[in-house]
């Protein structure tokens, strides 16, 4: 009875748009109504981001990256509170979804994203906190081409996965003129099968939807030709050139390898012009300090490297890092696993995370949303077919399967057409979409929120000798996130953090390992200006680093500190020389 | 000794030379050669510069149907001679090699760099990095950009080196050199495993202008093209870009190939070489898979290639460089294609009798001139125009460079020899950020060649002289003048242009051709026939290197019978020959059902399109 007010106050709500009448519910409602039960076209997620704009301008910018390569708006969304700063002088998060455009729950999960931060802002402690420190860049689409695609072709559930640069599959001279048909019009690929002598499948006995293998000695009668289709291009073959397109997750110029070396690279790194787009907006800000590029499936938690010769660009200072935030994603996402994408996956040459992580020093992981566990609510990862059939019968009630119906086909003669359809695997089942949204939302978020946050800690002045200080302090670092990764550091990436002193003259400057060291141990070179310090190690993750300045000037001067890092938000204090 | 006024005028001479190959007519050929040349901008640089590509081709809308060579220069814009060459070679095809021009295309891309080549004249010379887009960079990775550029101590216009004798300590300087025994104006590295103390510390001569320690580490420009492409291209230096082909112009170059199936072989004037030695062999990087020079089964065509090219130019050993991020073994490694690189020139051995030593760079006023054109300037209008352009504004600059361009190619080389002289910022070996080198001597008995080489010519080595450095105390300046070990002498240009029209005549006719046999049809009863097909290759190298069987980055030679699978007995519907070796081979044979009279069969060969035979069944009842 209780909820069916609710139900009804917030319906209420939204139709007279008087929100104050939600909060007896402790609910916060958004201005932009979106239902977490189901999925959205391309169109539909777009109109959403204007409309997320248009209703929360003081949080909201949208912004068009680029085009597909048909044409299409690469739509991004900064989320940030410009009366704490500009996006750029804060450190920034990107979030993106369906590279593979296959794997279209991760669009719903950037979509709830904005969702949630949007209307929890003023509303929500932690996350307003949150949000006042750091940015937010969310690009729901990486490839808006093949998610039209997906929506509105007939696809499986792993088809349009590439994007759509045409690509001469089968090396005829023609691009993409076999692609398979959805012959039995139910807007899915699904299979063919025949009967013939010799045929090494049979139907299953209890229910004939199932096709199973038979041993070496049986006779099966049937055979499987494959997914559904015919031969366009008369060269005796079915569907073997396709629409697209390169694997866009190979496209990445952090250890790129050609096709020969790494299927589906494309021809160079950033070659596509979703890809490209996207790397020259994160070249653009260096204060990008963590990234999430959801896919599916499989419930993962992936991290870098996807080769094993790059194993090297993980120093153990940022494993740490990696873990610690990975192994909370665990806790928070049940049936999700934290593993390493070469060693427990697949080797991976020019991934996107790989280029983010490695190349660029930024924290990064890859989730894969759902996995079969969830189902079941209980560990079972490989599901058999029986499993599976109470699943699409009794739970999807036969949503997630085409009968076969007989089809007289040009090549073959008389087939049957049918099987499971594009919703029936990867995707996670609209009646759980909500849950999933909101548990890798809520991984993501607090990954944000361990982005360095810089703050000066203990500082300690001593007198010298007449005008001579020596001023030591402390810069401290609250957060899992260091504002520059180990990686960053050895191989040069980005630029170092800096430290400024300004209001008296500086004699020496460096670093101090604890309050008792006599002397300074990293010095700043002699001949250089000594009141500007590079500090290429950053500041560690819940960490702090000890700087000693020594300086000329009278009692009760006052000295201006700043520090400067690309992964931070910058600080500053006064320091009064006195004893 | 060289004067002053010799060594500045170098910056007249790239600059003129930059701005030369901008423009496309063709001064020296005649009205129907140049109808064999056409121009179009295949793409822009950075600034908004066109990169030109040059089609030459008996008929232009055939080019892109014939087998054809690329050739491309300028990717470092040091190397004036690879850009000035490539034009003459323009000239010199269409005139004196059109027939070669009925059967092949050859594209030129004489300046893929022309952002950097129009800083040449920047002064003082090798203050800008020619290899380097004017993106901007913090090299020094400081937080401050541009800020330790070279300085040009003593004045006299040229950015060369600087060494110091035992760096006090404190000052930040480390000894690395000693001199040379042979030679005390070089410099090698001190031998440490034989217990030689180090001397004296070397490097750019310049300022530390940023007080940190550091001479010169912050210059402006941007990418190195030359190690810009996506070939095991280094993701982790300061020069080398955010990422392969960010640069407009090397992008628009690569893109632009990609659609050319008709390319069978690639050569970049460059500082790399691939032709006076054949690349190592049967090498690979980390994946096992790209390979560091050749695949060896290619070892054979490029010892062919290189045996004419040093027939056709003389050139037996040539510097390279790392070909990492190179243009040319993108193409080889990436695209499948043959692909070649050279200097063009080299060191000119010290021993060489008197006919091999390069001329004297003098006023060839002598020589006959076109009877169409009319008599070149005179001496002092050329020294008038040089000192105009040194001293003029950036109108009157402009303003003689367009009046450069329209002069004949002859009066143009004679400016260029009066001008006298090459920078180049970079190729000094022992400068501390000169480019990873494999060169075939070590470097310092090549700095020996080239020393001699320089007191020969009169120029191209300042000789040491101390200076009082305001950081440094007492330093030396002196060393190679920038570009003088890349460019070969202006008064060489018309006879490299020469020897290269040569070689690649010859590798023009040794290109490999696809032969398709008229084909024999047998009738087997019942209106089956059986049909044959002989595809053969006359050429003189395989039809594609071996590497492009792991590229498969072009479609194979695709035969197809016009005919319904389902009437196919016997034989692949589509028959695909991905490569063929010299005088291999391959028969086809189709048995056919057909009421037809005739069967067509098509041929589409990537080099040169599609083709069709038509076949009268009728012959083989
Ligand atoms: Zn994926």
């Amino acid at each position: 009875m209780h909820r069916l007010i609710t139900a009804a106050l917030i319906s209420s709500a939204a139709i007279c748009s008087t929100p104050s009448l939600t909060l007896a519910q402790a609910h916060t409602e958004s201005k932009v109504d979106i239902a977490f039960n189901r999925y959205y076209s391309f169109e539909q997620l777009v109109d959403f981001m204007y409309a997320f704009e248009r209703e929360y301008p003081d949080l909201v910018t949208t912004e068009v990256i680029g085009k597909s390569q048909e044409g299409r708006d690469m739509v991004l969304v900064t989320i940030n509170n410009p009366e704490t700063g500009a996006d750029t002088d804060k450190p920034a998060m990107w979030i993106d979804g369906s590279i593979h455009a296959n794997e279209i729950q991760a669009s719903e999960v950037c979509l709830y994203t904005i969702w949630y931060l949007t209307k929890s802002y003023g509303s929500n402690e932690m996350l307003t906190e949150i949000m006042d420190r750091t940015a937010f860049y969310i690009l729901p689409v990486v490839n808006p081409d093949s998610r039209v695609y997906w929506f509105e072709e007939p696809s499986t559930p792993n088809s349009s996965r590439a994007n759509k640069r045409p690509i001469d599959s089968d090396r005829d001279g023609l691009y993409d003129e076999d692609p398979p048909n959805d012959l039995d019009g139910d807007g899915s690929i699904t299979a063919m099968w025949m009967q013939e002598p010799g045929g090494r499948w049979r139907r299953n006995e209890r229910d004939p939807r199932i096709f199973e293998r038979v041993g070496p000695d049986e006779e099966g009668g049937w055979t499987y030709l494959g997914s559904e289709g015919t031969d366009l291009d008369g060269d005796g073959r079915i569907n073997e050139d396709g629409p697209g397109g390169d694997d866009m997750n190979r496209n990445w110029p952090g250890g790129w390898q050609p096709n020969y070396v790494q299927r589906g690279a494309g021809e160079y790194a950033l070659q596509n012009p979703e890809t490209k787009s996207i790397a020259d907006f994160i070249l653009s800000r260096p204060n990008i300090a963590a990234a999430q590029s959801y896919h599916n499936t499989g419930g993962m938690i992936l991290r870098g490297p996807g080769s094993p010769t790059r194993a090297d660009m993980y120093p153990r200072a940022d494993l740490a890092v990696y873990d610690e935030l990975a192994r909370t994603g665990e806790e928070m996402i049940p049936y999700y696993r934290y593993l390493i994408i070469y060693e427990d996956l697949y080797t991976v040459h020019g991934g996107f995370v790989n280029w983010t992580a490695e190349t660029l020093g930024i924290v990064s992981f890859t989730n894969e949303l759902w996995t079969t566990e969830k189902y079941f609510q209980r560990d079972v990862r490989r599901p058999n077919d029986e499993q599976q059939w109470l699943w699409r019968d009794k739970l999807a009630f036969g949503d997630l399967f085409t009968d076969y119906t007989e089809y007289d086909h040009p090549e073959y003669g008389t087939v049957l057409i049918g099987g499971p359809n594009k919703w029936s695997a990867r995707s996670t089942p609209t009646f759980m979409l909500e849950e999933e949204c909101h548990r890798n939302f809520a991984f993501t978020t607090y990954h944000a929120s361990e982005m360095a946050e810089l703050r000066f800690g203990e500082t300690r002045v001593e007198k010298l000798d007449g005008d001579l200080w020596s001023v030591t302090f402390e810069i401290r670092n609250d957060r899992v996130i260091p504002t520059r990764t180990a990686q960053a550091a050895n191989r040069g990436i980005g630029q170092p953090d800096v430290l400024m002193v300004a209001g008296a003259e500086v004699i020496t400057s460096g670093t101090v390992g604890s309050w008792r060291d006599k002397q300074i141990n990293r010095a700043n070179p002699a001949g250089q200006d000594q009141s500007r310090l590079l500090n290429n190690r950053g500041i560690g993750g819940k960490d702090a680093t000890m700087f000693r300045v020594v300086v000329g000037a009278p009692a009760g001067t006052e000295l201006e500190v700043s520090y400067s890092a690309e992964k931070a938000r910058d600080i500053s204090t006064t320091i009064t020389l006195e004893d | 000794m060289p004067t002053r006024g010799r060594r500045i005028s170098g910056a007249l001479l790239i600059a003129l030379a930059g701005a030369a190959l901008t423009v496309t007519p063709l001064p020296a050929a005649s009205a129907q050669d140049r109808a064999n040349v056409s121009t179009r901008t295949i793409g822009l640089s950075g600034e908004s510069r066109n990169i030109d590509l040059l089609t030459l081709s008996s008929s232009p809308d055939d080019a892109d149907s014939r087998p054809a060579l690329l050739v491309v220069a300028g990717i470092d814009a040091t190397h004036v001679t690879g850009t000035r060459v490539a034009r003459h070679l323009a000239e010199r095809l269409v005139s004196e090699h059109a027939d070669l021009l009925n059967d092949y295309t050859v594209y030129i891309v004489p300046l893929v760099n022309p952002d950097a080549a129009s800083r040449a004249a920047q002064r003082p010379i090798g203050s800008y990095d020619l290899r380097l887009t004017p993106k901007p960079v913090d090299h020094d990775r400081d937080r401050r950009m541009n800020e330790d550029g070279p300085n040009d101590l003593n004045g006299d216009g040229v950015i060369t080196q600087m060494r110091i004798r035992n760096p006090a300590p404190g000052s930040g300087l480390v000894a690395s050199h000693v001199e040379h025994e042979d030679d005390a104006r070089l410099m090698r590295p001190a031998d440490r495993s034989k217990g030689e103390v180090p001397v004296f510390a070397i490097m750019t001569e310049g300022l530390d202008d940023d007080n940190d320690g550091s001479v010169a580490e912050d210059p402006e420009g941007g990418i190195d093209l030359s190690r810009h492409f996506p070939y095991l291209w280094d993701e982790f230096d300061a020069v080398t870009g955010d990422y392969p082909l960010e640069d407009p112009g090397a992008r628009a170059l690569a893109d632009w190939m990609l659609t050319r199936p008709n390319l069978v072989a690639v050569l970049a004037y460059s500082p790399h070489d691939t032709l006076s030695s054949i690349p190592a062999d049967g090498k690979y990087d980390d994946t096992r898979r790209v390979p560091l020079g050749i695949e060896s089964d290619d070892k054979r065509a490029y010892e062919q290639v290189s045996e004419a090219f040093v027939e056709a130019t003389g050139l037996e050993k040539a510097e390279g460089r790392s070909n990492e991020g190179s243009f040319h073994g993108w193409s080889y490694a990436h695209l499948g294609l043959y692909s070649f690189s050279t200097p063009l020139w080299s060191v000119p051995d010290s021993d060489s009798d008197d006919t091999e030593a390069p001329a004297p760079a003098t006023d060839n006023a002598g020589e006959a001139e076109d009877a169409e054109t009319p008599a070149g300037p005179t001496m002092a209008e050329i020294q008038e125009m040089i000192r105009i352009y040194e001293s003029g504004s950036a109108e009157e600059q402009e303003e003689l460079m367009k009046e450069f361009n329209a002069m004949p190619a002859e009066t143009q080389a004679r400016i260029m020899a009066i001008a006298s002289g090459q920078p180049d910022p970079q190729a000094d070996a022992a400068a501390p950020e000169a480019p990873a080198s494999s060169p075939r001597k070590r470097s310092s008995d090549i700095n020996a060649s080239w020393i001699a080489y320089a007191d020969e010519r009169g120029e191209g080595f300042v000789d040491w002289e101390t200076f009082d450095h305001p950081q440094f105390g007492e330093v030396e300046v002196g060393g190679f003048v920038p570009g003088f070990r890349l460019n070969a002498p202006p008064d060489q240009i018309e006879a490299i242009a020469d020897a290269q029209t040569k070689f690649i005549a010859s590798l023009l006719g040794m290109f490999p051709a696809i032969e398709v046999g008229e084909p024999t049809v047998k009738s087997l009863g019942s209106g089956v026939y059986e049909v044959a097909m002989r595809i053969s290759n006359t050429g003189a190298l395989p039809s594609r290197p071996a590497i492009s069987e792991k590229t498969r980055r072009w479609p194979p030679i695709l035969i197809r019978p016009q005919i319904d699978d389902d009437l196919v007995l016997v034989g692949d519907p589509i028959e695909r020959i991905d490569r063929l070796e010299p005088g291999q081979q391959v028969d086809l044979v189709w048995t056919v059902r057909s009421s037809q009279p005739t069967l067509d069969i098509t041929i589409t060969i990537p080099e040169s399109g599609e083709r069709s035979v038509s076949i009268d069944l009728s012959e083989g009842n």
